[in-house]
């Protein structure tokens, strides 16, 4: 898929686990794995947002383009 | 309030239901398969003497027994009826699957399309495969009837409700194809 998620690289960066994200963020240990390793098909806004909030970022450090 | 799916609901309830049906129907088409077997296999002529034919309305019963009847004659009747427990137990079986899943609470998997579109095509099979029996049925009886001032003939009539219904529950397969899709959307969604 052309999208790729960077959220292993920004939580790396704000030293939080997965754990304690997907507590803060209101989601499933599981699902925010799956959501790491970009094995998802869709991702909601509020998930997003809530993403944004913890890591105190842009949904564009999250997300990246690549056309290859 | 009534509880439809999951543990404890309507449809655990039916698959407990539908399992003992199940074993039932399976013994009783073994028990009709060794039946015409044996009667396929020997060559004396077939005991009359309590034959009882059932049609939708009506029962004949030859008391007295008819002695020009012999196994060869009702095989073909045996072995569509025979097919036909075949597909009860069929249905049966795929029925069993999907309440399975409704009580499990995953409802909308591709197993379970295919599952209903068995159902569908069985239903279809069924319903032509009865009117069969009921002409050869009318075919048989109305050459050994033999009343004073009756005349019978064969009524070739195939039952298009029943088509009419698998034709149903296959497009019920379709939808239930669609909620399979919008499911795994649903479980892909974080």
């Amino acid at each position: 898929m052309p999208i790729i998620i960077r959220l292993d690289r920004v939580m790396a960066d704000r030293k939080i686990t997965l754990t304690e994200l997907a507590g803060r963020v209101g989601i499933t240990m599981a699902n925010l794995s799956l959501l790491k390793n970009g094995r998802v098909r869709a991702i909601r806004f509020s998930t997003l947002e809530g993403l944004c909030r913890e890591l105190d970022c842009q949904p564009g450090d999250l997300l990246e383009y690549s056309s290859e | 309030m009534v509880q439809y799916l999951g543990k404890k609901s309507v449809s655990s309830i039916l698959k407990t239901v539908l399992d003992l049906v199940w074993y039932l129907g399976l013994a009783g088409t073994v028990v009709a398969a060794l039946f015409l077997g044996h009667t396929l296999v020997s060559s004396q002529p077939l005991s009359t003497g309590s034959l009882q034919i059932e049609m939708p309305g009506l029962i004949f019963r030859f008391t007295d027994g008819i002695p020009q009847v012999l196994p060869t004659n009702l095989s073909v009747q045996f072995m569509l009826v025979l097919l036909l427990m075949f597909i009860g137990v069929l249905v049966l079986y795929q029925l069993r699957k999907i309440f399975a899943t409704l009580t499990a609470g995953t409802p909308f998997t591709d197993e379970n399309v295919g599952r209903i579109r068995i159902i569908g095509i069985a239903l279809i099979a069924g319903a032509l495969f009865e009117s069969v029996i009921h002409i050869l049925n009318g075919v048989y009886l109305s050459n050994i009837l033999r009343m004073p001032g009756v005349e019978t003939g064969v009524n070739m009539k195939i039952d298009l409700t029943g088509v009419f219904m698998g034709v149903v529950v296959i497009i019920l397969a379709e939808v239930f194809r669609y909620g399979a899709y919008l499911q795994e959307e649903q479980d892909l969604t974080v």
